[in-house]
Protein backbone atom coordinates (compact mmCIF):
# COMPACT_ATOMS: atom_id res chain seq x y z
CA UNK A 1 0.00 0.00 0.00
CA UNK A 2 3.20 2.35 0.40
CA UNK A 3 4.33 1.55 -2.40
CA UNK A 4 0.85 3.00 -3.85
CA UNK A 5 1.25 6.22 -1.70
CA UNK A 6 4.67 6.69 -3.68
CA UNK A 7 3.44 5.91 -6.79
CA UNK A 8 0.35 8.66 -6.27
CA UNK A 9 2.84 11.11 -4.29
CA UNK A 10 4.97 11.60 -7.47
CA UNK A 11 1.86 11.79 -9.68
CA UNK A 12 0.89 14.85 -7.00
CA UNK A 13 4.11 16.25 -7.48
CA UNK A 14 3.36 17.23 -11.06
CA UNK A 15 2.02 20.71 -12.85
CA UNK A 16 -1.87 20.88 -12.24
CA UNK A 17 -2.43 22.27 -15.81
CA UNK A 18 -5.80 24.79 -15.59
CA UNK A 19 -8.18 24.83 -18.88
CA UNK A 20 -7.19 27.90 -20.81
CA UNK A 21 -8.84 31.07 -20.10
CA UNK A 22 -10.80 30.79 -23.27
CA UNK A 23 -12.39 27.31 -22.81
CA UNK A 24 -13.25 28.74 -19.15
CA UNK A 25 -14.85 31.73 -20.62
CA UNK A 26 -17.24 29.29 -23.14
CA UNK A 27 -18.08 27.21 -20.74
CA UNK A 28 -19.26 29.93 -17.92
CA UNK A 29 -20.87 32.03 -21.03
CA UNK A 30 -22.63 28.46 -22.33
CA UNK A 31 -23.82 28.43 -19.03
CA UNK A 32 -25.01 31.38 -17.57
CA UNK A 33 -26.89 32.01 -21.57
CA UNK A 34 -28.52 28.24 -20.82
CA UNK A 35 -30.77 29.63 -17.28
CA UNK A 36 -31.16 33.11 -19.00
CA UNK A 37 -34.71 33.84 -19.23
CA UNK A 38 -35.74 33.64 -22.50
CA UNK A 39 -37.41 36.89 -23.83
CA UNK A 40 -39.91 36.19 -26.23
CA UNK A 41 -40.77 39.19 -28.24
CA UNK A 42 -44.45 38.97 -26.72
CA UNK A 43 -45.33 37.34 -23.26
CA UNK A 44 -48.35 35.23 -22.94
CA UNK A 45 -50.13 37.44 -20.87
CA UNK A 46 -49.92 40.20 -23.13
CA UNK A 47 -50.97 38.07 -26.22
CA UNK A 48 -53.86 37.08 -24.06
CA UNK A 49 -54.52 40.77 -23.27
CA UNK A 50 -53.97 41.56 -26.85
CA UNK A 51 -56.62 38.84 -27.89
CA UNK A 52 -59.08 40.26 -25.44
CA UNK A 53 -58.63 44.43 -27.05
CA UNK A 54 -58.94 42.55 -30.31
CA UNK A 55 -62.36 40.88 -29.65
CA UNK A 56 -63.94 44.02 -27.52
CA UNK A 57 -62.45 46.10 -30.56
CA UNK A 58 -64.24 43.68 -32.65
CA UNK A 59 -67.68 43.64 -30.69
CA UNK A 60 -67.85 47.67 -30.57
CA UNK A 61 -66.96 47.56 -34.40
CA UNK A 62 -69.99 44.92 -35.40
CA UNK A 63 -72.22 45.73 -32.68
CA UNK A 64 -73.73 49.24 -34.80
CA UNK A 65 -73.31 47.95 -38.01
CA UNK A 66 -75.46 45.00 -36.91
CA UNK A 67 -77.91 47.49 -35.49
CA UNK A 68 -77.76 49.41 -38.42
CA UNK A 69 -78.88 46.44 -40.46
CA UNK A 70 -81.10 46.28 -38.14
CA UNK A 71 -82.54 49.20 -38.11
CA UNK A 72 -82.27 48.90 -42.41
CA UNK A 73 -84.21 46.19 -42.18
CA UNK A 74 -86.90 47.78 -40.25
CA UNK A 75 -87.19 51.11 -42.36
CA UNK A 76 -87.69 49.28 -45.10
CA UNK A 77 -90.61 47.60 -43.13
CA UNK A 78 -92.03 50.94 -42.31
CA UNK A 79 -91.57 52.57 -45.85
CA UNK A 80 -93.41 49.52 -47.67
CA UNK A 81 -96.05 48.95 -45.43
CA UNK A 82 -99.27 51.21 -43.74
CA UNK A 83 -98.57 52.61 -40.62
CA UNK A 84 -100.80 50.13 -38.76
CA UNK A 85 -98.94 46.92 -40.62
CA UNK A 86 -95.78 47.21 -38.28
CA UNK A 87 -93.94 43.92 -39.28
CA UNK A 88 -91.57 42.46 -36.85
CA UNK A 89 -88.54 43.06 -37.68
CA UNK A 90 -86.82 39.48 -37.48
CA UNK A 91 -90.11 39.35 -40.53
CA UNK A 92 -87.89 39.02 -43.86
CA UNK A 93 -89.13 37.72 -47.03
CA UNK A 94 -87.94 34.25 -46.19
CA UNK A 95 -90.74 33.88 -43.95
CA UNK A 96 -93.30 35.72 -45.87
CA UNK A 97 -92.74 34.08 -49.42
CA UNK A 98 -94.44 31.06 -48.67
CA UNK A 99 -97.72 32.28 -46.65
CA UNK A 100 -101.23 32.30 -48.14
CA UNK A 101 -102.09 33.74 -51.32
CA UNK A 102 -102.48 37.41 -51.30
CA UNK A 103 -103.54 39.73 -53.75
CA UNK A 104 -101.34 40.48 -56.52
CA UNK A 105 -102.43 43.83 -57.11
CA UNK A 106 -101.75 44.83 -53.63
CA UNK A 107 -100.24 48.13 -53.76
CA UNK A 108 -96.76 49.42 -52.57
CA UNK A 109 -96.13 52.38 -51.18
CA UNK A 110 -92.34 53.85 -51.91
CA UNK A 111 -93.20 56.26 -49.46
CA UNK A 112 -94.91 56.10 -46.05
CA UNK A 113 -98.42 57.64 -45.65
CA UNK A 114 -97.63 58.90 -42.64
CA UNK A 115 -95.53 62.17 -41.91
CA UNK A 116 -93.19 60.74 -39.67
CA UNK A 117 -89.62 62.69 -39.15
CA UNK A 118 -86.35 60.88 -39.01
CA UNK A 119 -85.97 61.32 -35.57
CA UNK A 120 -89.55 59.83 -34.79
CA UNK A 121 -88.55 57.09 -37.16
CA UNK A 122 -85.43 56.36 -35.27
CA UNK A 123 -86.56 56.51 -31.54
CA UNK A 124 -89.31 54.60 -32.99
CA UNK A 125 -87.45 51.53 -34.12
CA UNK A 126 -85.23 51.87 -31.08
CA UNK A 127 -88.28 51.17 -29.14
CA UNK A 128 -89.37 48.33 -31.72
CA UNK A 129 -86.44 46.89 -30.91
CA UNK A 130 -85.94 47.31 -27.43
CA UNK A 131 -89.57 45.54 -26.48
CA UNK A 132 -89.96 43.59 -30.01
CA UNK A 133 -93.76 43.58 -29.46
CA UNK A 134 -95.23 40.72 -30.77
CA UNK A 135 -98.41 41.79 -33.32
CA UNK A 136 -101.16 40.01 -33.99
CA UNK A 137 -101.52 37.73 -36.28
CA UNK A 138 -103.79 39.59 -38.54
CA UNK A 139 -100.93 42.50 -39.06
CA UNK A 140 -98.43 39.80 -39.71
CA UNK A 141 -100.67 37.89 -41.98
CA UNK A 142 -101.59 41.08 -44.10
CA UNK A 143 -97.91 42.11 -44.59
CA UNK A 144 -97.07 38.49 -45.13
CA UNK A 145 -99.35 38.91 -47.72
CA UNK A 146 -98.21 42.50 -48.93
CA UNK A 147 -94.63 40.69 -49.40
CA UNK A 148 -95.70 37.74 -51.33
CA UNK A 149 -97.50 39.60 -54.28
CA UNK A 150 -94.49 39.21 -56.51
CA UNK A 151 -93.82 42.43 -57.64
CA UNK A 152 -93.56 43.64 -54.22
CA UNK A 153 -91.07 40.34 -53.19
CA UNK A 154 -88.76 41.42 -56.15
CA UNK A 155 -88.59 45.08 -54.90
CA UNK A 156 -87.57 44.26 -51.59
CA UNK A 157 -85.42 41.01 -52.47
CA UNK A 158 -83.91 43.40 -54.75
CA UNK A 159 -83.92 46.00 -52.03
CA UNK A 160 -82.25 43.50 -49.46
CA UNK A 161 -79.49 41.75 -51.70
CA UNK A 162 -78.09 46.26 -52.32
CA UNK A 163 -79.18 47.52 -48.50
CA UNK A 164 -79.46 51.23 -48.38
CA UNK A 165 -76.68 51.96 -45.69
CA UNK A 166 -78.14 54.84 -43.51
CA UNK A 167 -74.70 55.83 -41.72
CA UNK A 168 -75.44 56.60 -38.01
CA UNK A 169 -74.22 59.86 -38.66
CA UNK A 170 -77.41 61.45 -40.28
CA UNK A 171 -78.84 62.51 -36.72
CA UNK A 172 -76.03 64.31 -36.54
CA UNK A 173 -76.16 65.69 -39.68
CA UNK A 174 -79.71 66.79 -38.60
CA UNK A 175 -79.10 67.96 -34.95
CA UNK A 176 -75.84 70.19 -37.00
CA UNK A 177 -78.75 71.87 -39.63
CA UNK A 178 -81.30 72.67 -35.96
CA UNK A 179 -77.90 73.82 -34.20
CA UNK A 180 -77.15 76.27 -37.08
CA UNK A 181 -81.00 77.51 -37.18
CA UNK A 182 -80.71 78.08 -33.60
CA UNK A 183 -77.51 80.04 -33.91
CA UNK A 184 -79.49 82.13 -36.48
CA UNK A 185 -77.20 80.79 -39.84
CA UNK A 186 -80.36 80.13 -41.62
CA UNK A 187 -78.07 80.78 -44.91
CA UNK A 188 -75.59 78.18 -43.65
CA UNK A 189 -78.40 75.87 -42.36
CA UNK A 190 -79.99 75.91 -45.83
CA UNK A 191 -77.15 74.70 -47.79
CA UNK A 192 -76.32 71.86 -45.25
CA UNK A 193 -79.75 70.49 -45.63
CA UNK A 194 -79.38 70.92 -49.39
CA UNK A 195 -76.24 68.44 -49.00
CA UNK A 196 -78.17 66.46 -46.36
CA UNK A 197 -81.07 65.40 -48.94
CA UNK A 198 -78.50 64.83 -51.55
CA UNK A 199 -76.81 62.67 -49.47
CA UNK A 200 -79.68 61.27 -47.50
CA UNK A 201 -82.70 61.29 -49.77
CA UNK A 202 -84.08 58.51 -48.30
CA UNK A 203 -84.00 60.11 -44.60
CA UNK A 204 -87.20 62.68 -44.14
CA UNK A 205 -86.42 65.51 -42.96
CA UNK A 206 -88.61 66.00 -39.42
CA UNK A 207 -91.24 68.59 -39.94
CA UNK A 208 -89.99 70.86 -37.47
CA UNK A 209 -86.96 71.13 -39.41
CA UNK A 210 -88.63 72.13 -42.45
CA UNK A 211 -90.86 74.30 -41.13
CA UNK A 212 -88.41 76.69 -39.52
CA UNK A 213 -86.52 76.87 -43.12
CA UNK A 214 -89.44 77.76 -44.94
CA UNK A 215 -90.01 81.52 -45.59
CA UNK A 216 -92.35 83.01 -42.99
CA UNK A 217 -95.96 84.04 -44.26
CA UNK A 218 -95.94 87.78 -45.62
CA UNK A 219 -99.60 88.12 -45.97
CA UNK B 1 -28.98 22.24 -6.93
CA UNK B 2 -29.28 25.78 -7.63
CA UNK B 3 -28.14 26.03 -10.88
CA UNK B 4 -31.21 24.19 -11.66
CA UNK B 5 -33.04 27.46 -10.29
CA UNK B 6 -31.11 29.19 -12.03
CA UNK B 7 -28.29 30.71 -10.38
CA UNK B 8 -25.66 31.26 -12.50
CA UNK B 9 -23.11 32.07 -9.35
CA UNK B 10 -23.91 28.58 -7.83
CA UNK B 11 -22.77 27.15 -11.33
CA UNK B 12 -19.47 29.50 -11.13
CA UNK B 13 -18.93 27.89 -7.97
CA UNK B 14 -18.85 24.36 -8.97
CA UNK B 15 -17.11 25.23 -12.05
CA UNK B 16 -14.52 26.76 -10.03
CA UNK B 17 -14.29 24.09 -8.09
CA UNK B 18 -13.88 21.13 -10.50
CA UNK B 19 -12.35 22.93 -13.80
CA UNK B 20 -8.93 21.86 -13.06
CA UNK B 21 -9.51 17.93 -11.68
CA UNK B 22 -11.68 17.69 -15.14
CA UNK B 23 -9.77 18.86 -17.45
CA UNK B 24 -6.40 16.97 -16.29
CA UNK B 25 -8.56 14.17 -16.08
CA UNK B 26 -8.86 14.19 -19.76
CA UNK B 27 -5.46 16.09 -20.09
CA UNK B 28 -3.83 12.79 -19.30
CA UNK B 29 -5.87 10.72 -21.40
CA UNK B 30 -5.62 12.31 -24.77
CA UNK B 31 -3.85 15.45 -26.38
CA UNK B 32 -4.47 18.74 -25.74
CA UNK B 33 -6.64 19.63 -28.23
CA UNK B 34 -8.70 16.84 -27.60
CA UNK B 35 -8.74 17.08 -24.38
CA UNK B 36 -9.85 21.06 -25.19
CA UNK B 37 -12.38 19.44 -27.49
CA UNK B 38 -13.79 17.00 -24.80
CA UNK B 39 -13.44 18.98 -21.97
CA UNK B 40 -16.25 21.80 -23.56
CA UNK B 41 -18.07 18.92 -25.06
CA UNK B 42 -18.86 17.63 -21.23
CA UNK B 43 -19.50 20.97 -19.67
CA UNK B 44 -22.14 21.80 -22.35
CA UNK B 45 -23.27 18.14 -21.64
CA UNK B 46 -23.84 18.96 -18.11
CA UNK B 47 -25.51 22.64 -18.42
CA UNK B 48 -27.68 20.51 -21.22
CA UNK B 49 -28.72 17.90 -18.36
CA UNK B 50 -29.13 20.25 -15.45
CA UNK B 51 -32.60 19.70 -15.39
CA UNK B 52 -31.88 15.56 -15.67
CA UNK B 53 -29.41 16.16 -12.28
CA UNK B 54 -30.96 14.64 -8.87
CA UNK B 55 -30.09 16.16 -5.75
CA UNK B 56 -29.93 13.04 -3.96
CA UNK B 57 -26.37 11.98 -6.07
CA UNK B 58 -22.75 13.86 -5.16
CA UNK B 59 -22.11 16.63 -8.20
CA UNK B 60 -18.66 15.16 -8.47
CA UNK B 61 -19.97 11.98 -8.99
CA UNK B 62 -22.51 12.83 -11.40
CA UNK B 63 -19.90 14.85 -13.05
CA UNK B 64 -17.34 11.89 -13.42
CA UNK B 65 -20.38 9.56 -14.56
CA UNK B 66 -20.97 12.17 -17.49
CA UNK B 67 -17.23 12.48 -18.23
CA UNK B 68 -16.77 8.78 -17.93
CA UNK B 69 -19.82 8.27 -20.77
CA UNK B 70 -18.75 10.88 -22.79
CA UNK B 71 -14.77 9.49 -22.97
CA UNK B 72 -16.82 6.06 -24.04
CA UNK B 73 -18.61 7.47 -26.73
CA UNK B 74 -15.69 9.39 -27.64
CA UNK B 75 -13.56 6.32 -27.92
CA UNK B 76 -16.55 3.99 -29.81
CA UNK B 77 -16.23 7.08 -32.61
CA UNK B 78 -12.94 7.68 -32.97
CA UNK B 79 -11.67 4.20 -32.38
CA UNK B 80 -8.26 5.83 -30.43
CA UNK B 81 -5.17 4.17 -30.26
CA UNK B 82 -3.80 5.56 -27.25
CA UNK B 83 -0.57 3.53 -27.74
CA UNK B 84 0.39 5.82 -30.89
CA UNK B 85 -0.29 9.25 -29.07
CA UNK B 86 1.64 7.73 -26.10
CA UNK B 87 4.99 6.90 -28.37
CA UNK B 88 4.12 10.29 -30.29
CA UNK B 89 4.56 11.73 -26.61
CA UNK B 90 7.05 10.19 -25.37
CA UNK B 91 9.02 10.58 -28.68
CA UNK B 92 8.21 14.90 -28.73
CA UNK B 93 10.02 15.18 -25.20
CA UNK B 94 13.73 15.43 -25.39
CA UNK B 95 14.38 13.52 -21.83
CA UNK B 96 18.10 15.01 -21.90
CA UNK B 97 17.06 18.27 -22.04
CA UNK B 98 14.67 18.15 -19.21
CA UNK B 99 15.40 17.85 -15.31
CA UNK B 100 15.37 14.14 -13.78
CA UNK B 101 11.63 14.90 -12.27
CA UNK B 102 10.50 16.03 -15.08
CA UNK B 103 11.59 13.36 -17.08
CA UNK B 104 9.90 11.15 -14.42
CA UNK B 105 6.69 12.61 -14.72
CA UNK B 106 6.79 12.33 -18.49
CA UNK B 107 7.50 8.78 -18.36
CA UNK B 108 4.67 8.10 -15.78
CA UNK B 109 2.23 10.31 -17.85
CA UNK B 110 3.27 8.46 -20.82
CA UNK B 111 2.64 4.87 -18.98
CA UNK B 112 -0.33 6.20 -18.29
CA UNK B 113 -1.59 7.04 -21.72
CA UNK B 114 -0.61 3.41 -22.70
CA UNK B 115 -2.57 1.52 -19.37
CA UNK B 116 -5.85 -0.12 -21.16
CA UNK B 117 -8.81 2.38 -20.87
CA UNK B 118 -10.60 0.89 -17.94
CA UNK B 119 -7.44 1.05 -15.61
CA UNK B 120 -5.83 4.43 -17.15
CA UNK B 121 -9.24 5.81 -16.14
CA UNK B 122 -9.91 3.92 -12.70
CA UNK B 123 -6.41 5.53 -12.15
CA UNK B 124 -7.08 8.85 -13.29
CA UNK B 125 -10.12 9.25 -11.54
CA UNK B 126 -8.59 7.88 -8.26
CA UNK B 127 -5.59 10.62 -8.79
CA UNK B 128 -7.61 13.34 -10.28
CA UNK B 129 -10.64 13.44 -8.69
CA UNK B 130 -10.28 12.72 -5.27
CA UNK B 131 -13.65 9.94 -5.39
CA UNK B 132 -13.94 7.27 -3.41
CA UNK B 133 -13.66 3.84 -4.79
CA UNK B 134 -16.95 2.79 -4.34
CA UNK B 135 -17.77 5.76 -6.06
CA UNK B 136 -15.14 5.21 -8.49
CA UNK B 137 -16.83 2.14 -9.03
CA UNK B 138 -20.16 3.48 -9.63
CA UNK B 139 -18.93 5.76 -12.25
CA UNK B 140 -17.56 3.35 -14.40
CA UNK B 141 -20.41 1.20 -13.85
CA UNK B 142 -18.27 -1.62 -12.05
CA UNK B 143 -18.11 -3.78 -9.27
CA UNK B 144 -15.74 -2.38 -6.14
CA UNK B 145 -13.74 -5.58 -6.69
CA UNK B 146 -13.07 -5.65 -10.48
CA UNK B 147 -12.47 -1.47 -9.53
CA UNK B 148 -9.57 -2.44 -7.27
CA UNK B 149 -8.44 -4.91 -9.25
CA UNK B 150 -7.91 -2.13 -12.45
CA UNK B 151 -6.55 0.24 -10.02
CA UNK B 152 -4.26 -2.64 -8.59
CA UNK B 153 -2.82 -3.73 -12.19
CA UNK B 154 -2.50 0.24 -13.43
CA UNK B 155 -0.25 0.47 -10.88
CA UNK B 156 1.91 -2.43 -11.00
CA UNK B 157 2.16 -1.41 -14.99
CA UNK B 158 3.17 2.19 -14.35
CA UNK B 159 5.93 1.30 -11.86
CA UNK B 160 7.19 -0.78 -14.69
CA UNK B 161 7.35 1.83 -16.81
CA UNK B 162 9.31 3.50 -13.96
CA UNK B 163 11.48 0.94 -13.49
CA UNK B 164 15.36 2.60 -13.34
CA UNK B 165 14.03 5.80 -13.21
CA UNK B 166 12.32 5.52 -9.70
CA UNK B 167 12.63 3.48 -7.20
Amino acid sequence: MSDDQDLSALYQSADKPQPPAALDETVRAAAHQAVKPKRSHTPQWLGGIAASLIAALLITQLMPTVEQEADISIRQNDMRLPATDAVEPGLELREAAPAAAAPKSAPLESKPDRARTGNQIMLEKSELKRSQPRKKATARDEADAILSSEPVEEEVRGALSTPVVVPTSAETELQNIIDLLDAGRLREAEQRLDDFRQRYPEVEIPETLTRRLEPPDTD
Amino acid sequence: MQYQAGSTAAFDTLYEKYRGDVYRFLLRQFDTATAEELYQDVWIKLIQARDRYQPSARFRTWLYTVTHNHITDYYRKHRVTVVADCSEGIETRAPERIAQDQQILAVLHAGIRQLPDVQREAFLLKEETGLSLDEIAEVMGASKESTKSRLRYATAKLREQLKGLWP
